[in-house]
C-alpha cells in the first residue's frame, strides 16, 4: 500500500540545524564582504592614476597624506592647504620627524607643475620616505 | 535522509541566497551604503601613555541630554586648545608691541643724536676750512698762539665728529658721553679764545687788512657759534638721560650747568608725558573667563593686532635705517593681513546642540576654530621671528626693556654697517667684502659683543671663525668658463660641498613685475621686502595680479616669468647648510640687484651693468639649518636675469 505523503505530517518538525547553517552562512558572507576600513583622510574627488606596477603596502596610520587634485589644489591629511602653509608644515616635520612616511595622492589629471613643486619641497626638506598612491584593481 | 526534511533547508537556503543577492545588489548600486561605516578603528591613549587601537561601534542615536553632555565635553576639550593658542598669540603680541614701542621711542632720541652728529660733522668741516686760513694767510700766520689754536681746534673737532659718529651707531655709554662732553667743552673754550684773539687782531688791522681778513674772521665766528650750539645741544641730550644726569657733578661751566637744568627739566617733562608701555592684549584671566566664541574672536583680534604691531615695527626699523620720518616709512611698508579664518564666534556661542546632526555641525565648527587658531598662532610666531631678525627659540620674557632697546639699537646699527659693506658701487671687478663678523653678530642677537642675546634669542652659531679662517683676499680672479661649466644646481650644502665647489641656486619662487619707479634706486619698498608670503597676491605693473611662481631651471641664469622692461621682481629661496659655514657668494644680475640673506643685506649693485659672475664677491656666514635668500631684481629696458652662486670657502681656498 502506497504511503500517503502527508499521512505523517504531524511528525514533521522544523529542524533548527539548517537554519543555524543559514545564519552561519550569512555571517560568513558579511564577514567576507564587510571591510573595517581606516579613515584614510582621503580627498574624495581624486581619480587616482591606474598603475599595474604598483605594490601593495600594509596600511599605516602614521603616514602623512599629501594630495594634489586635478586643479592643482593641495591637501594635507584631506584638508585644503596653501603651498606656503605646506612649506611651513614640511619644515617643522623635517625638524621633528625626519623619517616621516609620506603618501602623495594625485589625480590622473593633476598638472605636473604643482606635483613637481610638492616633490621638490619634500626633497629639499630631506623627506625621502615618500610614496605615490595609484589605483590597482587587484589591491583596491 | 527523509527528502521532506530537506525542504526547509532548501527554503532557508533560498531565503539566504535571496537576501544576500538583494543586499549585494543594494551595495552595488548604492555608493552611500557602500561607504557607510558601522564601526571605526580609533587610536586612544591610555593613562600610561600607551597607544591602543579599539574598534568603536556606533551606538544608537543619543537623546537630547546625552548629546548636550557629549557636546559640553567636546567643547571643554577644544577650548583648552584654543586657550593655549590664545595665550601663545598674546605673548607674541605683547613682545612685538613692546618692541614697536621701544623702537618708536628710540626713534625720537635717535633723531636728536643724528642731528648732533650732523652738527659735529659740520663743525669738523668748518675747522678744516679755518685751519689753512689761519696758518697761511699773512694777517694771521704771524701770531703763533692762533696757529696752535687752529691746529688744536681742528684735532678736537675731528675727534669729536669721529666719536659722535660712533656714539650715533652704538649705545650711549656713560664714560663715552662724558668724555665727549669734556672734549666739546675744551673745543668751545678754544674757539672762544681764538675768537677773542682774532677780535683783538682785527681791531689792530688797517682797513685793507680788515677786508682781507674778513673771511677768516667770519669763519672763526661761525666755528665759535657752532661749537657753542653744539655744546649746549650735547649737554641737553646727555642730561636728558637719567642714567647720565647724575654723573655731571664735577662740571662747572655755566653754560653746561644751564644746559643741565634745561636737560633735567626736559627729561622730567618727557618722563611725565611718556606713558608706561601698555599692550592691547587682554589679560590671561580675561582669556580664561571668556566663552568659547568670545575666545575665538579674541584670537582673531589679537592676530590682527599682531599684524599692526608687526607693520609698526617694520616702519620704525625702516625709519631708523633710512633716516626718514615714521609717517613716510609707514607709507612705504606693506601691511600684511593674516588670514583670521572663518567667522565662527556666533556658531560657537549659539544654542547647545540637541540632536546628533547639530552636534556634528558643532563639532565641525570646533575643529575649524582650533585649526584656524593653530594657523594664526603659527603666523604670529613667524611674525615675531621676523621682528626679532632670527628664527628659533622664543625670547625670554624676563628680558628688560633696556636690554631689548639695546638689542634693537644694535641690530639697526649692524644693518647700516652691512648695507655699506654690501654696496658694490665704485668697487673694482672681483672685489671681496668680508661680512662674516657682522653676520655672526646678527645671528647671535644682532648686538655687540657685550649683548649675548638680543630679541629672538637663538642661535647655534659660534664666533670662532675669525681665528680659524684664512685672511680674506681683497680681490679674486676666477676662471669664469670653468666655474660656469662645473657649477652644479643645488640648495643644500653638506659634507660633499667642500669637494663640489660652486653651486648655483636653481629653485626659486619669483614674483613680479612691478613698475620700476624713477629716481633713487632701491628707494621704494615693495611687499616682499616687508614680508615674504608665498601665498599672497599683489597688484603689479599694469594692474596685473601677481602671485609667487615656482621656477626651477638647469640654467645658471634665472629668467623671471612674465619678463618685462623697466620692472622689478623679487625671488625667494632657501639654502640648507648642515652646519655653520663660511661661503663666498657671487651675485650676477642684469640689471640691478639687491640680495638679503636671513634678512641681512649682503649685496647691492645699483649699476646698469650686464650679467657677470665676477662683479664682486661677498664672504658670508650661513647659519646651520635653513637660510632665507631674497633677491630684488630691477630690469632696465632690455633683458632681465640673475643668478646666485655659492661656494664654501674651504673649496675656494
Amino acid at each position: 500500500m502506497a504511503r500517503k505523503p502527508y499521512q505523517e505530517e504531524e511528525d514533521v518538525a522544523l529542524s533548527m540545524s539548517p537554519l543555524i547553517d543559514c545564519v552561519f552562512l550569512l555571517l560568513i558572507f558579511f564577514l567576507v564582504t564587510t571591510m573595517l576600513k581606516k579613515d584614510l583622510r582621503e580627498v574624495e574627488h581624486l581619480n587616482l592614476p591606474i598603475s599595474r606596477s604598483s605594490l601593495e603596502v600594509p596600511p599605516d596610520e602614521s603616514v602623512l597624506a599629501i594630495a594634489v587634485d586635478a586643479e592643482g589644489e593641495i591637501y594635507l591629511e584631506g584638508v585644503p592647504i596653501s603651498i606656503g602653509q605646506l612649506l611651513g608644515e614640511l619644515r617643522e616635520i623635517s625638524a621633528t620627524r625626519p623619517d616621516q612616511r609620506i603618501r602623495l595622492d594625485t589625480d590622473e589629471n593633476t598638472p605636473f607643475g604643482p606635483f613637481v613643486e610638492v616633490l621638490d619641497a619634500l626633497s629639499f626638506r630631506n623627506l625621502r620616505n615618500v610614496g605615490v598612491r595609484t589605483y590597482h584593481e587587484k589591491f583596491d | 535522509m527523509n527528502p521532506y526534511l530537506q525542504r526547509p533547508l532548501l527554503i532557508a537556503f533560498g531565503v539566504a541566497a535571496l537576501l544576500s543577492t538583494a543586499f549585494g545588489f543594494l551595495l552595488y548600486v548604492n555608493e552611500d551604503l557602500r561607504r557607510s561605516t558601522f564601526a571605526l578603528i580609533v587610536e586612544e591613549e591610555t593613562e600610561d601613555g600607551e597607544k591602543v587601537r579599539k574598534i568603536k561601534i556606533e551606538r544608537p542615536e543619543p537623546n537630547k541630554e546625552q548629546v548636550r553632555e557629549i557636546a559640553r565635553n567636546r567643547e571643554k576639550q577644544k577650548r583648552k586648545e584654543l586657550e593655549r593658542k590664545a595665550k601663545e598669540i598674546r605673548e607674541v603680541l605683547i613682545e612685538i608691541e613692546r618692541a614697536a614701542e621701544i623702537r618708536k621711542r628710540e626713534l625720537d632720541s635717535e633723531t636728536a643724536w643724528s642731528r648732533l652728529a650732523q652738527m659735529a660733522f659740520r663743525l669738523e668741516r668748518l675747522t678744516q676750512d679755518l685751519h689753512p686760513v689761519l696758518t697761511r694767510q699773512r694777517q694771521f700766520r704771524e701770531t703763533p698762539a692762533l696757529k696752535e689754536d687752529a691746529a688744536r681746534i681742528r684735532t678736537l673737532a675731528k675727534r669729536n665728529a669721529d666719536s659722535m659718529r660712533k656714539l650715533g651707531s652704538e649705545d650711549l655709554a656713560l664714560e663715552g658721553a662724558l668724555a665727549q662732553l669734556s672734549d666739546t667743552e675744551e673745543l668751545a673754550a678754544q674757539t672762544t679764545t681764538m675768537r677773542s684773539i682774532l677780535s683783538e687782531l682785527y681791531e689792530g688791522f688797517s682797513s685793507n687788512e680788515q677786508r682781507r681778513a674778513a673771511y677768516g674772521i667770519n669763519l672763526a665766528e661761525k666755528v665759535d657759534t657752532t661749537a657753542a650750539e653744539y655744546l649746549a645741544e650735547l649737554s641737553r641730550l646727555i642730561y636728558q638721560d637719567p642714567a647720565l644726569a647724575d654723573a655731571g657733578e664735577g662740571l662747572t661751566d655755566k653754560s653746561v650747568e644751564d644746559a643741565r637744568d634745561l636737560g633735567e627739566s626736559l627729561a622730567s617733562t618727557e618722563e611725565e608725558s611718556a606713558p608706561p608701555f601698555e599692550s592691547s592684549a587682554p589679560s590671561e584671566e580675561a582669556l580664561e573667563s571668556m566663552a568659547t566664541g568670545e575666545l575665538y574672536q579674541s584670537i582673531q583680534e589679537m592676530t590682527q593686532a599682531v599684524d599692526e604691531a608687526f607693520t609698526e615695527n617694520r616702519a620704525a626699523e625702516l625709519a631708523e635705517v633710512e633716516k626718514i620720518p615714521l609717517e613716510a616709512a609707514r607709507d612705504q611698508i606693506y601691511r600684511p593681513q593674516t588670514d583670521t579664518g572663518p567667522d565662527l564666534a556666533e556658531k560657537l556661542d549659539g544654542e547647545a546642540p540637541s540632536n546628533l546632526e547639530e552636534y556634528n555641525a558643532f563639532n565641525e565648527t570646533l575643529d575649524q576654530a582650533a585649526q584656524a587658531a593653530e594657523q594664526m598662532a603659527r603666523t604670529a610666531e613667524s611674525r615675531r621671528d621676523q621682528v626679532a631678525g632670527t628664527q628659533g627659540e622664543a625670547a625670554e620674557n624676563t628680558r628688560t626693556a633696556e636690554e631689548m632697546r639695546q638689542a634693537l639699537q644694535d641690530r639697526a646699527a649692524l644693518r647700516g654697517q652691512m648695507a655699506m659693506a654690501a654696496d658694490n658701487r665704485g668697487r673694482v671687478k672681483g672685489n671681496v667684502q668680508d661680512m662674516r663678523a657682522m653676520m655672526a653678530q646678527a645671528y647671535q642677537g644682532g648686538g655687540s659683543q657685550n649683548t649675548p642675546q638680543g630679541m629672538g634669542g637663538e642661535i647655534r652659531t659660534t664666533n670662532t671663525f675669525s681665528q680659524s679662517s684664512k685672511k680674506t683676499p681683497e680681490k679674486v680672479r676666477l676662471d669664469l668658463d670653468k666655474v660656469l661649466d662645473n657649477a652644479i644646481p643645488s640648495r643644500r650644502l653638506d659634507q660633499t660641498s667642500e669637494r663640489q665647489g660652486w653651486i648655483f641656486l636653481d629653485t626659486w619662487y619669483v614674483i613680479g613685475p612691478w613698475n620700476r619707479p624713477k629716481g633713487v634706486t632701491f628707494a621704494d619698498k615693495f611687499p616682499p621686502e616687508t614680508l615674504v608670503d608665498i601665498d599672497a597676491t599683489y597688484t603689479g605693473k599694469k594692474d596685473a595680479q601677481l602671485r609667487w611662481r615656482f621656477v626651477q631651471t638647469e640654467n645658471i641664469r634665472i629668467n623671471p616669468p612674465d619678463e618685462a622692461g623697466d620692472a622689478i621682481y623679487y625671488a625667494y629661496t632657501e639654502v640648507f647648510s648642515e652646519r655653520q659655514r663660511e661661503v663666498v657668494v657671487a651675485v650676477a644680475s642684469d640689471d640691478l640687484a639687491k640680495v638679503w640673506i636671513n634678512d641681512l643685506v649682503v649685496w647691492q649693485d645699483s649699476g646698469f651693468s650686464g650679467w657677470r659672475v665676477d662683479e664682486g664677491f661677498r664672504r658670508i656666514l650661513l647659519k646651520p639649518g635653513y637660510n632665507e635668500v631674497l633677491v630684488r631684481l630691477e630690469s632696465g629696458p632690455g633683458v632681465c636675469h640673475f643668478s646666485v652662486l655659492m661656494c664654501p670657502v674651504d673649496a675656494l681656498m
